[in-house]
């Protein structure tokens, strides 16, 4: 048994039961002396009194001490609690912080035992707010967060805790209960109540609710009562969980394969499962699958488009527990591919010796137009006569020499949104560049320079790295410090070097170990250009044969070509946030509703915009001055799996509370414990006045 | 040899003077009250007139008091009017209780006083003893003037102090006293675990007339204490602590019982007793007791 006190600072008061017996004793330190010559009298009398006399006084004496011990410790409000034992939500007695947590997730809105359990748990909401005691104070804490309703403070107000509970609506994001708890615990240390609760009413699946809380305020561990609106009982559930569209070039050049992906989360097997594709809202594919219990199929179908098409596309299953998750959605726009112009500037009839060997393999690998970026390999005489329509890139690979007639084509092709890379090497002559293509360069060039004396002279230890990228920027997100390795172990034994000029909107994205550019931004118009200062090939560095070097050309050359931009458009799950980071100024965001979504601008940089989370499923529609496009909104993967925590995890990760109806309070021990006292004090005051009358 | 005789203090002999006026006082309020009585005409025993009773000698009786009273009343003789009388007064300690003329002492002073005084006009012999544990002090009666001199000086001179033996006094008493006598002793007596009365019936038995005046303090009667007190014993010095609120009812209860037992055990042994507070005028006790006893005899 744990005993508390409300007020704990009354129990000083208690010291005030020391009061009769310090008076007791001044008295009798303070007794007159008096020659009295009648005192046998006095001693007879006394002696005849005394016993009966003492009895009265000590009973006296107890019953005020505990009269005075009793008044402050009814005032400090105590109440007991069982050590160990499961807190009782209803413990309504004493008074408490109830936080209450409620799972909206997606997963809430799966039907058990013909209702959804979003509703049972609203219920059971109500039920338990309408039990909590007169003095409690108590907030609603929704997980997720509502994108409309403010958060909400602690309050006395029952019915303020019940409108908010009213106002709840199912969403369909995936559990996160962290942020929630960590509001509760805020919450928590604000209040200056006794006992602290978190009541968390959710379906304790098995994917959201298995992480380890560890709540505590001001040092004391809070305990998470968790209402378990299904009794942990399992519900059956099928879900998409995978939906991809990829051109299928064995089949033709206009081919599809469409890959829709079940996976069935209950016991029992399925057969003859239908899934069924939609395009644009018309029915183009369909099939069955057969599933065995808690296994995953895929059903692949072959679609023909017509070129430079864009479309919604969405695959279905039948309804079942949780519906949402039985559609998938795909935005699939089947033109973006991107076709890179690769110059050779140093070509060799040994493939490995080539200068565009390494990045014709990193640009499209195998040579099999399975990346997105289509290369086409000239020499420069190339640029010389032909235009660069069709094109969205342009490489130059060591291109020893920039006439002036191409200096003037690459221009107009970068300014018009074109991206142009440029890789040095022990061919490039720099004044050429100077002349005809500094309004592209980053600075004016200056000439090799070697990490030993000569190129040939360059030893291994003598070379540079690439120092550590800036793994914040577009190219450099999917790298990170073990990815990206292989690249900064690679030697650089030679790069270009060039005098920065004041030109804005040139980035440094990477450098050496000694601190010069390794990888540098220019934009120019609508365009991009990076300056690759060391080459593509093995003339002057190892990079081109470490794994890092293919996604970082790809990643690159995405960039260059304004990919990102197409990027900030990809298909999502809800919950998550839209970014818009290109340079194209958006117009705007609507939901599948054609409700405009507000923007507002990111930290990191001015021309970056991004929306709050986005909480419904459907297509959702860019405006920018370029055009229209959209992205889907699905339903997060994790929140289609219903089974159950397991028993072990519940027991140790919280309290658990089964029953959906509420109001089960517990019989308050605080509340009969102050009544125990109540009826004491009266006893006692009932006691000494018939002492007091004894006495006479 | 006889002492030289000494010159009394200047105090002293104030102390003396004021007990004298004092005890003059006493007695002519007693004498107008005794006129004023419904007992008029009634006698004490030293009075210079009896009423007749069948025995007397007819001859004696006084035909003018007839004449004015309607009574026969004999004359008595010179030596049957001269009696005896032993004041016995209590000089113990816990007769020095109480301030002023509440001082049970000085209250039992003027008593004695007073009825050396009436004794004295009434040509009887007034004698006195002081007691303590034992009797310290003893005057044997006699009648005349100076005599009541010296019983002031020696009343007046007296001191409370030491504590009591009454059993012891009386003892002493009994011894001294020859003939018969009216024994008047003047005491709180404060020494209820001694049975006096044995000796007291000794007196008797030698044909003392023996009263009691108890002299108390209203204190002692009333305990009207109101703190928390350490009680002293004056004589024992023993002390008990004790709230008087208390136990008051049962001191009153205690000390009641003791004063009835004493008043019980006079009336059982023919013994007179008076009550004389010493919040109340002397001359009430004495007038109190003179007119019991004119209606005794």
């Amino acid at each position: 048994m744990n005993l508390g006190f409300l007020h704990p600072l009354f129990l000083w008061g208690m010291l005030g039961a020391a009061l009769p017996i310090i008076i007791h004793l001044i008295n009798r330190r303070r007794a007159r002396r008096v020659v009295f010559s009648a005192t046998y009298f006095v001693q007879l009398s006394n002696k005849r009194l005394a016993r009966r006399l003492k009895l009265k006084q000590w009973l006296l004496l107890l019953f005020r001490t505990l009269l005075l011990l009793l008044i402050p410790l009814l005032l400090a409000r105590p109440h007991v609690s069982e050590r160990g034992a499961k807190a009782r939500v209803t413990d309504s007695a004493v008074p408490a912080t109830r936080i209450l947590v409620f799972d909206r997730s997606l997963s809430m809105q799966a039907r058990y035992d013909g209702a959804q359990l979003f509703e049972r748990a609203r219920d059971k909401a109500r039920d338990l707010t309408t039990a909590f005691g007169g003095q409690d104070n108590f907030a609603l804490i929704s997980a997720p967060p509502s994108p409309s309703a403010k958060p909400m403070e602690l309050t006395f107000d029952p019915g303020e805790m019940l409108r908010g509970i009213d106002d709840l609506e199912p969403s369909f994001r995936a559990t996160d209960l962290l942020p929630a708890l960590d509001r509760a615990r805020l919450l928590l240390e604000s209040s200056t109540l006794p006992r602290k609760q978190v009541i968390l009413i959710g379906d304790a699946t098995r994917n959201g609710y298995a992480s380890e809380i560890s709540l505590s305020s001001g040092g004391e561990p809070v305990a998470v009562i968790l209402h378990d609106v299904r009794e942990g009982r399992p519900v059956a559930n099928t879900a998409i969980t995978g939906f991809t569209a990829e051109p299928s070039f064995f089949t033709g050049p206009r081919d599809w394969k469409l890959s829709v992906q079940v996976s069935n989360f209950g016991s029992e097997a399925l057969a003859g499962l239908p899934v069924t594709v939609l395009a644009d809202g018309e029915n183009v594919a369909g099939g069955f699958l057969d599933i065995e219990a808690g296994e995953t199929a895929t059903k692949d179908f072959i679609q023909r488009f017509r070129k430079n098409t864009a479309m919604r596309l969405e695959a279905r299953i039948p309804k079942d527990a949780l519906d949402a998750d039985n559609r998938r959605r795909l935005w699939l726009a089947a033109s973006e591919n991107l076709n890179a112009l690769v110059v050779n500037g140093r070509p060799s009839v040994t493939r490995h010796l080539d200068e565009i060997f390494y990045i014709r393999e990193a640009l499209n690998p195998g040579d099999m137009n399975r990346s997105r970026i289509r290369t086409t390999a000239v020499t420069p005489d190339w640029l010389e006569q032909n235009p660069l329509d069709g094109f969205d890139l342009v490489f130059l690979c060591d291109v020893p020499e920039i006439k002036e007639t191409v200096g003037t084509l690459l221009t107009s092709f970068v300014s018009d949104g074109g991206g142009l890379f440029i890789a040095a090497g022990p061919g490039l002559d720099p004044d050429s560049y100077n002349r005809h293509l500094l309004p592209l360069l980053p600075g004016f060039l200056r000439g090799e320079h070697m990490a030993g004396t000569t190129s040939r002279e360059a030893g291994r230890g003598a070379a540079v790295h690439l120092s550590r990228f800036d793994y914040g920027h577009s190219i450099f997100r999917i790298f990170s410090d073990e990815t990206a390795k292989s690249l900064y172990d690679a030697p650089v034994r030679g790069y270009l070097t060039f005098d920065p000029d004041a030109r804005p909107g040139k980035v440094i994205l990477a450098r050496y170990t000694d601190n010069s550019p390794a990888l540098v931004e220019q934009r120019v118009g609508q365009g991009r250009v990076m300056l690759w200062t060391t080459s593509v090939s093995r003339s002057w560095t190892d990079l081109p044969i470490q794994p890092g070097f293919l996604p970082l050309i790809q990643e690159s050359g995405r960039y260059l070509a304004g990919e990102r931009r197409d990027d900030d458009i990809r298909n999502r799950e809800a919950g998550e946030r839209f970014r818009w980071t290109g340079e194209e100024e958006i117009r705007s965001l609507l939901d599948p509703d054609g409700k405009e979504i507000p923007l507002e601008p990111q930290g990191d940089g001015a021309s970056s915009v991004g929306s709050p989370p986005l909480e419904t499923p459907g297509f959702y529609t860019v405006k920018s001055a370029s055009g229209v496009r959209l992205f889907a909104v699905n339903t997060p993967l994790a929140e289609s799996d219903l089974r159950p925590l397991s028993e072990d995890l519940r027991e140790k990760l919280y309290n658990v509370q089964a029953g959906a109806s509420g109001g089960e309070a517990d019989p308050s021990a605080g509340e009969e414990f102050s009544g125990i006292l109540v009826g004491l004090l009266l006893l006692f005051f009932a006691a000494e006045v018939a002492v007091l009358r004894w006495m006479g | 040899m006889p002492a030289a005789p000494t010159i009394l203090p200047p105090d002293l002999l104030t102390r003396i003077g004021n007990l004298k006026v004092h005890a003059r006082t006493v007695v002519d309020g007693v004498l107008t009250g005794l006129h004023k009585s419904p007992h008029h005409g009634s006698s004490i025993e030293f009075a210079e007139h009896k009423e007749y009773a069948p025995g007397d000698d007819i001859r004696h009786i006084d035909w003018k008091a007839y004449a004015r009273f309607d009574r026969y009343y004999v004359k008595k003789f010179e030596d049957e009017t001269n009696l005896r009388c032993h004041l016995v007064v209590d000089a113990s300690r816990s007769m020095d209780y109480g301030e002023g003329d509440k001082n049970k002492l000085a209250h039992a002073r003027v008593l004695a006083a007073a009825f050396a005084y009436l004794l004295l006009r009434q040509q009887d012999s007034p004698g006195l003893s002081l007691f303590r544990e034992r009797i310290e002090s003893y005057i044997p009666p006699r009648g005349t003037l100076t005599h009541y001199q010296e019983l002031l000086e020696s009343l007046v001179r007296m001191e409370g102090g030491g504590k009591t033996d009454l059993s012891a006094s009386l003892e002493n008493l009994a011894e001294i006293l020859r003939g018969r006598n009216l024994v008047l002793i003047f005491s709180d007596f404060f020494d209820p675990e001694r049975d006096i009365f044995q000796l007291l019936a000794r007196l008797r038995v030698r044909k003392n007339d023996v009263a009691l005046f108890q002299i108390l303090h209203g204190d002692e009667i009333d305990f009207p204490f109101d703190f928390l007190g350490q009680f002293e014993d004056p004589e024992s010095g023993g002390s008990v602590l004790a709230d008087p609120d208390a136990i008051r009812e049962e001191y009153r209860r205690v000390f009641n019982a003791f004063t009835d037992g004493l008043r019980r055990s006079c009336l059982e042994h023919g013994i007179e007793y008076q009550l004389a507070r010493t919040d109340e005028p002397p001359e009430k006790a004495m007038l109190a007791f003179l007119k019991r006893r004119g209606e005794v005899r």
